[in-house]
C-alpha cells in the first residue's frame, strides 16, 4: 500500500488510516534505514513483518513539499528517519512526538538528501495548515552515510526494533486511546 | 561564523540553503579582487557508474532513477535510450509519446519547486519558502498545486511520483488506461492557468543587470523543444553557426577532467571552453519550438532569446513550465484509446555479437544528461558513464561566481559585507538550479579575504 493522493482527494477513509513516512536514500548506507523499516512493516504476515493492510506507507526523499503533501489531513503520521546524533550510539531508536521538534531540527536536515529536512517540512506544514493531527517521529541513529546500498551492522540490527516502535505507535491509536503509543 | 586576523578574513556558513544536495564554495579575495573561486561538488553518479558494472542491461533505468529524487525520469530516459541504442532498437509511437508526457511531469514538478520555492525567496527578500508562505500564502499554495499536477503525471504514467517504477528498457511495463489519462486533463487545465500566473509573477522580480557570454549545448530533438535527443547541438557563440553531432560523438566533443577541489568531473568542450546546459541553453537554441501558448507567454513577459542574464533564468523556467503543461495536454489529446491498447514495450535483446556501446541524451530540467553503456552479448554492463548537467555547468557556474563577486567588490569595495557577498553568490549558484547531488549534507561556503602584502 502506498500513500497516494487519498489525502488530496479528501478520501476520509484514507485520512483515518495511519500513514508511515520513511525518509531517506537507499544508496546512502544508513540513510536507507527508513526504507528498511518500511520493508519490514510490509513483509508478509507470518514472517517478522506484520503484513499490514491497516496503514499506508510512503517512501520519500525528504523534500519538504512532498512530505507536507503526503501527510496533510492525516489523523496519525509516523515519520521514520535516520539520525546523525553523536551523543547516541549507532542503532539507538528514538521515538518522539512532534512537540519535541527542537530535537528533530538538529538532526533531520543533517542526513536529508536535500538542504532542507523534516524540520522544514514541519514548519511549512504549520504555516500552510497542512499538519497531520498527530505526528510521531521514530529516529534510528546511523553511523555511516557514505555512498552505497546496505546498512551498517548496528543499524541493520535496529530495523526490527524501529518497526516495532512504529507498530506500537499505531497500536496505541488503534486501541482507541486517542493518543499514539509514545513512551513518556 | 567569521574569523579575522590582520591579513585575512574567513566566513563560514553551515549550509547553502535551497540548493539540492551537497557541496562547498570557497571564494578567495586578495586586495579586494577575486583571486580564486572553487565550487566543490560531491557527485554520486561516479558511484553509480561503478555500481552498474556487472549488472543486467535491463537494470539501469531503475538503478539510475535513484541518483536523483528530483529528476528520476531524466535518469531513466537517458538510461533507456543508451541501452536501447546499444541493443539497436528505437522506442517511438505511443511509448515514445508517453515518455515525453512523463518528462513533462518532471519538468513541471522540478521547475516549479525551483522557481517558486527555492529561487523566488531570493527575489522576494525572504530567507525561504516558509517565510514566503507567511508573506504570500496563495502564491505558495499555487506552486504546490502546480507541482502536484506534475506529480500526478508521474503517478499515472510512471506508476508513482518518486522513483517511478513503470519505465523499462523498450517502453513501459504497463500503458495507462484511457480513463486514467483522462483524469489528468482537468488537473492540467487548471495547472496551465497557474503556470501562466507564475510566469507573470516572476517577470515582475527585480533582476540585477548582468550579461554573460555563454556557449550553449542542447539535445538535438528535431521538431520539438528539446527533450529526447537524437544528438546534441553546440552553439558556436559569435564564432559561427551551431554544429549538430550524433550522441556517439559526445565523448569526442566533451572532455571531462578531474579537478583537485571537487569529486565531480568538470566538463569542457574539446576547444577547452566551458559551456552551459539547461533552460537558458534550450531557450536560446530552440525558443521557436516552444508550444504556442508558452511562446505567447514569453512574449507577454518580455522574454526574448537569447537570455544572457542568468538571474532571469527563473523566467525561462517559468515559461518552460507553461510549455510542459501545454505539451502534456496536447499529448493526452493525441492518444486515442486504440493507441493505449497495444503492447507497452518492444523487445530489446542484448547485442548479438561482441560488446556494443550505446549512447543516450535527454534534457533533464537542469540540462543535458548523457549516459553511455557498454553491453556484452550476455546482456551484462561492462562499462557505464554518466555526465549529469550540473557537472557540465560547474565551470560556467564558477565563472558566473567570479564575475558576480568581482562586480560587487568593484561596486561596494570594503563596505561590502561578507553576508551580502555570500548571499549574492548563493543566488548566482541558484540561477542554475544545480542538483549538487541529491545525496546528503550541505554546501559549506567560505570567503577568504587577504592582502598580498
Amino acid at each position: 500500500v502506498t500513500a497516494g493522493d487519498q489525502t488530496a482527494t479528501g478520501d476520509r477513509e484514507a485520512c483515518l488510516r495511519p500513514l508511515v513516512v520513511g525518509i531517506g536514500n537507499r544508496f546512502r548506507r544508513d540513510d536507507g534505514v527508513a526504507a528498511a523499516v518500511l520493508d519490514a512493516l510490509a513483509a508478509p504476515a507470518g514472517t517478522s513483518g506484520a503484513g499490514r493492510t491497516d496503514v499506508d506507507v510512503a517512501e520519500l526523499d525528504g523534500e519538504p513539499t512532498r512530505v507536507v503533501d503526503a501527510w496533510a489531513q492525516r489523523q496519525l503520521v509516523v515519520v521514520v528517519d535516520a539520525l546523525a546524533d553523536p551523543t547516541r550510539r549507532p542503532g539507538d531508536v528514538v521515538t518522539m512526538r512532534a512537540e519535541d521538534a527542537t530535537a528533530v531540527a538538529g538532526w533531520a536536515a543533517a542526513v536529508s538528501g536535500h538542504s532542507a529536512g523534516l524540520a522544514e517540512a514541519m514548519r511549512l506544514g504549520e504555516v500552510l495548515d497542512r499538519m497531520p493531527a498527530q505526528l510521531v517521529v521514530v529516529g534510528v541513529v546511523g553511523a555511516d552515510f557514505g555512498e552505497g546500498p546496505g546498512l551498517s551492522s548496528a543499524v541493520a540490527g535496529a530495523v526490527e526494533g524501529a518497526a516495532g516502535a512504529v507498530r506500537e505507535v499505531v497500536a496505541g491509536q488503534s486501541a482507541g486511546s486517542g493518543s499514539p503509543g509514545v513512551p513518556g | 561564523m567569521t574569523h579575522r586576523s590582520a591579513a585575512s578574513r574567513t566566513v563560514r556558513v553551515d549550509q547553502l540553503a535551497r540548493v539540492e544536495g551537497e557541496g562547498a564554495l570557497h571564494l578567495d579575495v586578495v586586495d579586494g579582487a577575486v583571486a580564486d573561486v572553487r565550487l566543490r561538488i560531491f557527485e554520486p553518479p561516479r558511484f553509480f557508474e561503478a555500481f552498474l558494472r556487472g549488472r543486467a542491461h535491463t537494470e539501469p533505468p531503475d538503478i539510475t532513477a535513484r541518483i536523483c529524487g528530483i529528476c528520476p525520469v531524466a535518469y531513466q530516459m537517458s538510461a533507456c535510450r543508451a541501452v536501447e541504442d546499444a541493443c539497436g532498437v528505437e522506442v517511438d509511437g505511443t511509448a515514445g509519446a508517453l515518455r515525453r508526457l512523463l518528462y513533462c511531469g518532471e519538468w513541471i514538478e522540478s521547475h516549479t519547486l525551483h522557481v517558486s520555492m527555492l529561487h523566488a525567496p531570493d527575489f522576494m527578500g525572504v530567507p525561504s519558502a516558509i517565510e514566503l508562505a507567511e508573506l504570500d500564502r496563495p502564491t505558495v499554495e499555487r506552486a504546490l498545486r502546480l507541482k502536484k499536477a506534475g506529480n500526478t503525471i508521474l503517478e499515472v504514467v510512471g506508476g508513482r511520483a518518486i522513483h517511478p517504477v513503470n519505465v523499462k528498457v523498450g517502453g513501459f511495463h504497463r500503458l495507462p488506461r484511457p480513463a486514467e489519462l483522462a483524469t489528468l486533463v482537468p488537473v492540467l487545465t487548471e495547472a496551465l492557468g497557474d503556470a501562466v500566473a507564475v510566469a507573470e509573477w516572476v517577470s515582475g522580480f527585480d533582476f540585477p543587470d548582468v550579461s554573460m557570454d555563454y556557449r550553449f549545448v542542447v539535445a538535438d530533438d528535431p521538431g520539438h523543444y528539446p527533450v529526447l535527443g537524437g544528438g546534441f547541438t553546440i552553439d558556436a557563440g559569435s564564432h559561427g553557426p551551431a554544429e549538430t553531432f550524433g550522441c556517439d560523438e559526445f565523448p569526442a566533443e566533451v572532455v571531462e577532467s578531474q579537478v583537485e577541489h571537487s569529486t565531480a568531473l568538470h566538463a569542457h568542450l574539446r576547444s577547452g571552453d566551458g559551456y552551459l546546459v539547461g533552460p537558458l541553453a534550450r531557450f536560446a537554441m530552440a525558443s521557436e519550438r516552444l508550444h504556442p501558448t508558452a511562446a505567447e507567454v514569453a512574449r507577454g513577459i518580455g522574454l526574448v532569446a537569447p537570455v544572457d542574464n542568468p538571474f532571469r533564468s527563473v523566467m525561462v523556467r517559468a515559461v518552460e513550465v507553461v510549455h510542459a503543461v501545454a505539451v502534456a495536454l496536447e499529448i493526452i489529446d493525441s492518444l486515442a484509446p486504440a493507441d493505449l491498447a497495444g503492447p507497452p514495450s518492444i523487445e530489446a535483446p542484448p547485442p548479438g555479437a561482441g560488446t556494443a556501446v550505446g549512447h543516450g541524451i535527454t534534457e533533464a530540467p537542469r540540462g543535458l544528461l548523457y549516459h553511455r553503456y557498454s553491453i556484452n552479448p550476455e546482456g551484462t554492463i561492462t562499462d557505464a558513464v554518466i555526465v549529469p548537467p550540473t557537472s557540465q555547468n560547474q565551470p560556467t557556474i564558477e565563472h558566473d561566481l567570479w564575475h558576480v563577486a568581482e562586480d560587487m567588490l568593484a561596486e561596494f569595495g570594503d563596505d561590502l559585507s561578507d553576508a551580502d557577498l555570500q548571499h549574492r553568490c548563493e543566488v548566482a549558484i541558484r540561477n542554475h538550479d544545480p542538483c549538487i547531488s541529491c545525496a546528503t549534507h550541505f554546501l559549506d561556503m567560505s570567503v577568504e579575504r587577504r592582502s598580498s602584502r
